[in-house]
C-alpha cells in the first residue's frame, strides 16, 4: 500500500495531468483544423486541375470540402476562444470595477456552457433525424455532416471548462506573428 | 417570439456575450418561448446557414493573404509605394492609403488589413512625427478599402443572403467604389497634412529606384490581376479562385521570395482556420436569428411600411443608407449582413433599383460602420495594436468617416459608378 | 375555432411570371376563401425558408407545413423520387400529367408518406430539360461526344451525360452563369422556364430540344398538420392543391412548348430534331440510368414507373 498523499500534492498532481491534457486537446485541435484546411484547398485545386487536364471532376469533391469547411467552423469555435478570436462589446466590462467585472465574465462563461450543452443535444438529437437521409453527392447519410454541430458544441464546451480562470481575467493564447515585418 | 429574440440580443450584447453565442442564444430562448417550431431547427439553421460552396472562398482568401503576408510581401508593397508617392506633402500617409489599396486586391477582410499592413504603417507615421491618434485613425479608414476592392468576405456573404446578385458581379462592381475610397482619404490626408504641416518622407525617387521597387512588387501585384482576370476571363469560379490564389502565394513562398516553411505554412493554416471559424460561427448562428425575423414576417412589414412612405427609387437608397448606417454604429459587420439583406434587398425589386447597385450602397455603408463607434471591429484593432485610447481613434478617423460618406453619396447619386464595371463584363440580370 | 397558419414555402422569385409563385398565390386565395380565414396561407418564396434538404427536413419535423420542391430537393428525404430522372420516359405533356395522376402516382404518394410523413397532394412541371451548350450545335449523340456539361451534383445525371460521351461537371447553380460565361464548362441542361430565370441564353449559343428529362414540382404538405385539419379544411387543401397543379402545368407546359420562339427571340440557335434522333439518344442513356435506378433505387420502383409510363402511353 503506497503513503497517502497529502491533499495539496495531489491537487498539483492533477492540475499538472489536467495541464498535460489540455496541451494535449489544443495540440489535437489544432492538427485537425490544419488537416481539414489543406484537404479542402486541395480538393477545390484539384478539381480545377482536373477539369483542364483531364476533362474531368469529381462529383463529391464540391460536396466534401463544403462539409469539411462547416466541420472546421465548429470544430476549431472552441480553439478560437483560446486565442480571443470571437468578436464581443465589452465595453460594460470596461466600466465595471475589476472584481464585478470578473464575476461577470464568469457568468457569461457558465452560460457558453449552458448554450453549447443544449446544442450538443439538439445536434444529436437533429443528426439522429436525419440518419436516414442520404447528402446528394456523396449518398453518405446526412447525419454525418450534421454531427458537425453537437460534437463542435462538445468540444467548445470543453475548452470554456479548461481555459475558466483564463476566459475570466481575459488572458488567451498569442498566436505566433507570419510577417517577417520591414527591416 | 420577437420580443424575447431581441431583448436576449441586446442583453446578450450588452455584457459582453460573444456575438455568436448572443445570436445563437437569442434564437434558441426564442423558439423556446413560441413553443410551436421543432428546436432542432436551431442545429439545422447553424449547420446550413453555412453549408455553401461559395463560402469556401472566405478561408481560402484569409489564407492566400497570410501566406502572402508569411512570404513578407508587406516589405515589398510598402517599398513600392514609398517610392511612388513618399515624396508628397504627408507622404507617409498617401504610402498608408495606396498600400493598403493593393493590399485590397490580395485581401478579402479589413481586419485582417489593420492587424497586417496597418498596424506597421501606424507605426512609420507616429515614428515620423504624424499624431499618433491621426496616424491610428488613417490606418482604420485605409483599412476599409479591403472589403470594398476585390477579393471580399463581405461581398462573398453578401451574394449568399441575396440571390439576385453574383459574387463575380459584386466583386466588379466594388473596383471603382474601392478607387473613389483610396482617392477620397488621400485627399482628406493631403488637406490635413497642409494644415498640420506633415511634410514628405523623402524627395522624389529616380523612376530607376521605383523600376526596382516595382519588380520586386511583381508577385504581389500579380495576385489580384491572376484572380480577376481568372474570374472575368472565365478560368474559374470565385471559390475556384480563391484555391489558385492559395497554391499561388505557396509557389511565391516556396519558389520565390523562398520565406515559407513547413511550420509557417502550418501556422497560417491553423489562425486562418481560427478566423474562419469565428466568422462562420457568426453567420450560422445569425442565420438563425435572421430565418426568425424571416418567420415574423419583418421584412415583408418593412418593405410595406418603406413603400408608404416614398415610392421613389432615390428616396429609397438614402432612406435604407441613413438605416444601416445607424445599425452600422451598433452591428458587427457579418451579423448585420446576414441580418439586413433578406430584410432589405427585396426593396431594390420592389422599387426599380438595380440589386448590384443597392448592394453597392449596402456593403460600403456598412464597411463604414467598421471605423464608426461604438461598435467597430477595425477601430478596435487599431486600439489594440497602438495601445491608444478607443475614443481619442474614434474622435480623429471623424474627419475619415465623413470623407468616406461623401464616397457613399456619390455611389448612392450615380448608379453606373457601381455597375458600369460589371456591365462591361457581363454581369447583369 | 382557432385560426391555423399555413407557412407554404419555394424555390422561385416573387414574381408574377414564375409558375410555383402564380400558384402560390392562387392557392392561398383558395384556401383562405373557402375556410372562411381560418386557415391563414403565409408565403416563403425564393428559398427564404431554407435550401433543399433544410426545408424538406421542415416538412419532416412540421416546422414547415407546406412546400412546392424541385425532384433533387424531395431526394435528399425520399430517394426513390429519382425514378422520374430515367430519360426520355415520355412522349409529352399530356402522357406525362397521366402517369403522374394514375394509380402509380397515388401509390408513390402513399409509399412516400409512410416512410417521411410528408404527404404528395400532386406533381406538376418545372419543364422538360434540354441541353445547351456554347461549341456546336446538337444534331444526334454524337456531337455530344467530348462536350463538358455542368450537372447538378446528382449521379443520375452523371450517368445521363456520360452515357452520351461527355463529362460531367458538377457547378452549383448560383455559380451557373459565371461558370457559362467563363467557359468553365461547354453546356448545361436545363429547363426553358430555368434558361429564363438565370437569363443562361446570355453566355449558351446552342439549344437542342432533345427533352431528356420532364423535371418535377411536388406539392408537399406535413401529414400530422394535413391529419389536424378538419374535413372541410382538407378538401380546401386538396382543392386548392389541384388549381394551383393546374395553373403551374398549364404556364410551364405552355414555355415548354413555345421554347422555339422564346429561345431564338433569345437570339438562340434552337435545333429540332426528330422521334428517331430521339430513339437514338434513348438507346444511349435510357439503359445506363435504369441499371443505376435499379441497383440504387430498387427494381420495384423502377417497374412500377416504367409500367405506368407504357400504359399511360397507349
Ligand atoms: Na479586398
Ligand atoms: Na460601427
Amino acid at each position: 500500500m503506497s503513503p497517502p498523499v497529502p491533499p495539496s500534492a495531489a491537487r498539483s498532481r492533477a492540475a499538472r495531468l489536467i495541464g498535460r491534457f489540455d496541451r494535449a486537446y489544443m495540440r489535437a485541435n489544432a492538427a485537425l483544423i490544419v488537416a481539414m484546411m489543406s484537404a479542402m484547398v486541395a480538393l477545390v485545386f484539384a478539381n480545377v486541375v482536373g477539369r483542364y487536364a483531364f476533362n474531368r471532376s469529381l462529383i463529391w469533391a464540391e460536396e466534401l470540402s463544403q462539409y469539411l469547411m462547416v466541420w472546421v467552423t465548429f470544430l476549431g469555435a472552441g480553439l478560437a476562444l483560446r486565442y480571443g478570436r470571437h468578436v464581443a462589446m465589452e465595453m460594460l466590462q470596461a466600466l465595471l470595477p475589476a472584481a464585478l467585472a470578473q464575476a461577470l465574465r464568469a457568468g457569461l462563461a457558465l452560460v457558453m456552457v449552458g448554450f453549447f450543452l443544449i446544442v450538443a443535444v439538439l445536434g444529436f438529437q437533429l443528426a439522429a433525424f436525419a440518419w436516414p437521409q442520404e447528402t446528394p453527392a456523396m449518398n453518405i447519410s446526412a447525419g454525418i455532416p450534421y454531427l458537425a454541430v453537437p460534437i463542435g458544441a462538445l468540444a467548445f464546451l470543453l475548452h470554456v471548462l479548461l481555459m475558466f480562470g483564463g476566459y475570466v481575467a481575459q488572458r488567451y493564447e498569442v498566436a505566433e506573428s507570419l510577417d517577417p515585418g520591414v527591416e | 417570439m420577437g420580443l424575447v429574440l431581441g431583448l436576449a440580443f441586446v442583453i446578450g450584447l450588452a455584457v459582453g456575450l460573444p456575438i455568436a453565442v448572443t445570436m445563437g442564444l437569442a434564437g434558441l430562448l426564442a423558439l423556446v418561448v413560441d413553443g410551436k417550431l421543432s428546436l432542432l431547427s436551431v442545429p439545422q439553421r447553424f449547420f446550413n446557414g453555412i453549408n455553401s460552396f461559395a463560402l469556401l472562398a472566405i478561408p481560402f482568401f484569409i489564407l492566400a493573404a497570410d501566406l502572402m503576408t508569411a512570404c513578407g510581401i508587406t516589405t515589398s508593397i510598402l517599398r513600392f509605394t514609398n517610392t511612388m508617392v513618399g515624396h508628397i506633402r504627408g507622404g507617409l500617409g498617401h504610402v498608408n492609403v495606396m498600400t493598403n489599396m493593393i493590399f485590397a486586391g490580395i485581401s478579402g477582410s479589413a481586419l485582417a488589413d489593420a492587424a497586417g499592413p496597418g498596424a506597421v504603417l501606424m507605426r512609420m507615421m507616429q515614428r515620423a512625427g504624424y499624431e499618433r491618434h491621426y496616424a491610428a485613425a488613417l490606418s482604420a479608414a485605409a483599412a476599409t478599402i479591403g472589403p470594398i476592392i476585390p477579393p471580399s468576405i463581405i461581398m462573398v456573404i453578401y451574394a449568399l443572403t441575396d440571390a439576385r446578385v453574383t459574387v463575380a458581379g459584386l466583386f466588379m462592381a466594388g473596383i471603382v467604389p474601392g478607387l473613389m475610397l483610396g482617392a477620397a482619404l488621400a485627399l482628406a490626408n493631403h488637406a490635413i497634412s497642409l494644415r498640420r504641416g506633415y511634410g514628405a518622407a523623402h524627395p522624389r525617387m529616380p523612376w530607376r529606384e521605383r523600376g526596382i521597387a516595382f519588380l520586386q512588387a511583381v508577385p504581389a501585384l500579380l495576385m489580384p490581376v491572376m484572380i480577376i482576370g481568372g474570374i472575368v476571363g472565365g478560368v474559374f469560379t470565385v471559390t475556384e479562385s480563391a484555391a489558385v490564389a492559395v497554391v499561388y502565394a505557396l509557389l511565391i513562398g516556396f519558389l520565390v521570395t523562398r520565406r515559407l516553411t513547413p511550420a509557417l505554412v502550418y501556422q497560417a493554416m491553423l489562425q486562418t482556420g481560427l478566423v474562419t471559424s469565428a466568422a462562420l460561427l457568426i453567420v450560422a448562428t445569425a442565420s438563425l436569428f435572421a430565418w426568425l425575423l424571416t418567420l415574423l414576417q419583418v421584412p415583408q412589414t418593412i418593405g410595406a411600411w418603406i413603400g408608404t412612405l416614398t415610392t421613389d427609387p432615390l428616396a429609397v437608397l438614402f432612406l435604407v443608407a441613413v438605416f444601416v448606417l445607424v445599425c452600422g454604429f451598433f452591428l458587427d459587420v457579418l451579423p448585420a449582413v446576414i441580418v439586413l439583406v433578406p430584410v432589405l434587398a427585396p426593396l431594390a425589386d420592389q422599387f426599380g433599383i438595380d440589386p448590384l447597385h443597392f448592394a453597392m450602397t449596402i456593403v460600403l455603408n456598412l464597411t463604414i460602420g467598421l471605423i464608426t463607434p461604438p461598435v467597430g471591429g477595425v477601430l478596435y484593432i487599431v486600439a489594440s495594436v497602438s495601445g491608444l485610447r478607443f475614443e481619442r481613434i474614434a474622435a480623429a478617423v471623424l474627419p475619415l468617416v465623413l470623407a468616406e460618406l461623401f464616397v457613399l453619396t456619390l455611389i448612392i447619386l450615380f448608379p453606373q459608378l457601381s455597375t458600369a464595371v460589371p456591365a462591361w463584363f457581363g454581369y447583369t440580370r | 375555432a382557432q385560426e391555423k397558419v399555413l407557412k407554404y414555402a419555394h424555390f422561385q422569385p416573387a414574381r408574377d411570371d414564375q409558375p410555383k409563385h402564380r400558384a402560390a398565390l392562387a392557392f392561398k386565395e383558395h384556401v383562405e376563401r373557402a375556410t372562411n380565414g381560418q386557415v391563414k396561407v403565409q408565403i416563403f418564396p425564393a428559398g427564404q425558408f431554407g435550401k433543399d434538404q433544410e426545408t424538406m427536413e421542415g416538412l419532416r419535423l412540421g416546422t414547415l407545413e407546406m412546400a412546392v420542391a424541385h425532384d433533387g430537393a424531395i431526394a435528399t428525404v425520399h430517394k426513390p423520387i429519382g425514378v422520374l430522372g430515367i430519360p426520355f420516359l415520355f412522349n409529352d405533356h399530356a402522357h406525362a400529367w397521366r402517369v403522374y395522376d394514375s394509380k402509380w402516382g397515388a401509390d408513390f404518394a402513399e409509399d412516400m408518406r409512410k416512410k417521411t410523413g410528408i404527404r404528395m397532394l400532386a406533381l406538376a412541371d418545372n419543364g422538360i430539360r434540354h441541353f445547351t451548350n456554347n461549341a456546336r450545335p446538337i444534331r444526334s449523340p454524337d456531337d455530344m461526344k467530348g462536350l463538358k456539361i455542368r450537372i447538378q451534383p446528382s449521379p443520375v445525371f452523371k450517368a445521363l451525360v456520360e452515357s452520351l460521351g461527355a463529362s460531367a461537371s458538377a457547378i452549383p447553380w448560383a455559380e451557373l452563369p459565371t461558370a457559362l460565361q467563363g467557359r468553365v464548362v461547354d453546356g448545361q441542361e436545363n429547363s426553358v422556364t430555368n434558361i429564363l430565370a438565370a437569363s443562361l441564353f446570355q453566355y449558351q449559343k446552342h439549344i437542342t430540344l432533345n427533352g431528356h428529362v420532364y423535371s418535377v414540382h411536388a406539392y408537399l404538405i406535413n401529414d400530422r398538420f394535413f391529419a389536424g385539419l378538419t374535413p372541410d379544411q382538407q378538401r380546401a387543401v386538396l382543392d386548392g392543391a389541384k388549381i394551383a397543379r393546374d395553373i403551374h402545368r398549364k404556364m410551364t407546359s405552355d414555355q415548354d412548348l413555345a421554347a422555339k420562339k422564346i429561345l431564338s427571340e433569345k437570339g438562340m440557335q434552337v435545333t429540332e430534331i426528330d422521334a428517331a434522333t430521339v430513339a437514338a439518344f434513348r438507346k444511349l442513356a435510357q439503359p445506363p440510368v435504369v441499371a443505376w435506378a435499379n441497383q440504387e433505387i430498387g427494381k420495384d420502383y423502377v417497374d412500377a414507373l416504367l409500367a405506368a409510363v407504357k400504359q399511360g402511353g397507349s
